[in-house]
């Protein structure tokens, strides 16, 4: 996988089609949320909605309009290039041995075979992540890292049940939340974000990932459907308030 | 369309809200999406309702005997006057055949649990217009059951007719049948039934939907939260990953 520092990660970005397309505007919205957010976490509520592979080709989509990207993969749990793209162990050098003191940055910067695209693995599976990246040498990176690069993309594990999200995204310059189509409930996704917000990060939006084609979603609830189906429009006027106690 | 968007620090990031807004189209959306499952579990429903009645509700079994209410013993002709008398008298046979004296003799014979009351549930007792029959009608899940007791109550209000009219006998028309075949549902009921209970299932299904607040679309996420949506990637289902 990795020849002479070299990561080929070409096959696994779409430059074409339907979720190119996606990608581009998450890009330019992305670029719209300010020139001063260029480290950018991205997160999710629980493992699987997509998020590995959207930060992923986030990062390649913005290398490829001239810019300088570095990718991060901060998952150190369970990485997704080692996962997804069968890096084996000896190869997977990264962010933990560099967090523990083991590595140099120059160690564990890969190019790849996208011009402008920079790899920082996950590393060894540490056994404590989470300290690692509260009490390690993380500031350190992203301050050597943050004049080199137009962007940083960090790769943090979903939010569910530990705190290596939210201890990456408050060094950042803004988290994206990635959220699943019918995956989560408001609710839930809700409580992720107060997480964040509390902690002091700076959440620039989310990502919804894995639409399915549907009336639902491609007509949505507000004033889209007009634009395809006029006759749906007489709905839109109904509205009922109900009042809800508040639960808790 | 006027849409006040609420900003992230008035939304439900930090103060969760009061009251819900019912979305109609949101449900109507739904319901398109889930069209076909609506469709097919209205149908199930629809099919399991006969059985449903038959096997657990258990529909009645009526048993019919008549009687003429023109007095026995009348010459041979019958006179038109005779026709009047037995008009007026219909009612008065009505009222002794469902009356207290009979039916309460007819409930201690067989030993119901049941009260006057409810015993008249079960019974009926018609007069055939333009004629002086009277028919009397008892229904029970058992068909036997419903034989005997309306013969017997018959045979009782007979008796009773009989003292107390003064007159000399009634007569019997017909027996009390053994029903064969049980009072069934009117097709039209069972298939509001059935459509009753799939309008339920689907005012179910869009509520569980809309109000169980999955997150499915874009306008979801910024309703509910105020957040920006950045990019919405469709499902790629040409991708395959190797998961956990």
């Amino acid at each position: 996988m990795a020849k002479d520092g070299i990561l080929s990660v070409k096959k696994f970005v779409q430059t074409s089609g339907r979720m190119a397309e996606d990608l581009k505007s998450l890009r330019a919205n992305l670029e719209f949320c300010g020139s001063e957010n260029r480290i950018i976490a991205v997160t999710s509520s629980v493992p699987g909605e997509g998020k590995s592979t959207v930060s992923f080709s986030l990062a390649a989509e913005l290398a490829i309009t001239r810019k300088k990207v570095l990718f991060i993969d901060a998952d150190m749990r369970r990485s997704m290039f080692r996962e997804n793209l069968g890096i084996r162990e000896e190869e997977n050098i990264g962010l933990s041995n560099f967090l523990s003191g083991k590595s140099k940055i120059n160690d564990m910067l890969y190019r790849s075979d996208i011009p402008g695209l920079y790899i920082i693995l996950a590393g060894n599976v540490p056994p404590n992540p989470a300290e690692l990246l509260e009490h390690g040498n993380l500031d350190l990176l992203l301050k050597a890292v943050k004049d080199t690069f137009h962007y940083v993309i960090i790769d943090t594990p979903p939010t569910s049940g530990i705190i290596d999200s939210t201890i990456i995204s408050r060094k950042c310059d803004g988290v994206i939340l990635v959220v699943g189509s019918d995956m989560i409930s408001s609710r839930m996704l809700s409580k992720v974000v107060q997480q964040l917000l509390r902690a002091g990060c700076n959440v620039l939006g989310t990502v919804l990932n894995k639409v399915k084609m549907s009336n639902r979603t491609l007509y949505g609830t507000y004033g889209s459907s007009k634009y395809y189906y006029g006759s749906y429009s007489s709905y839109s006027g109904y509205e009922v308030e109900a009042l809800q106690d508040e639960e808790e | 369309m006027t849409e006040e968007k609420r900003s992230p620090e008035e939304n439900s990031l930090a103060v969760r809200p009061a009251y819900l807004i019912i979305n109609f189209k949101a449900m109507f959306m739904v319901v398109l999406d889930k069209l076909v499952f609506i469709l097919l579990a209205g149908i199930l429903t629809g099919l399991l309702v006969y059985p449903f009645y038959i096997y657990v509700i258990r529909p009645d079994y009526v048993s019919t005997t008549k009687i003429y209410v023109l007095p026995q013993g009348t010459e041979s002709s019958v006179s038109y006057a005779d026709l009047e008398v037995g008009s007026q008298l219909t009612n008065d046979y009505i009222e002794i055949v469902q009356g207290r004296t009979v039916v309460e003799a007819v409930i201690e014979y067989f030993d119901l649990d049941e009260t006057y009351e409810e015993f008249c549930k079960r019974l009926t007792v018609e007069n055939q217009s333009d004629t002086r029959i009277l028919t009397i009608s008892v229904k029970d899940k058992d068909p036997v059951a419903a034989k005997t007791m309306a013969a017997y109550l018959r045979e009782y209000a007979v008796d009773e007719i009989v003292s107390n009219m003064g007159i000399e006998g009634v007569t019997v028309i017909e027996d009390a049948n053994l029903p064969t075949r049980p009072v069934l549902l009117p097709v039209v009921v069972s298939v509001i039934a059935g459509i009753l209970m799939w309008v339920l299932m689907t005012v179910f299904i869009c509520f569980y939907y809309v109000i169980i607040d999955r997150i499915v679309s874009a306008d979801d996420i910024e309703e509910r939260l105020g957040l920006p949506v950045l990019g919405t990637i469709m499902l790629d289902k040409k991708i395959r990953r190797r998961r956990r």
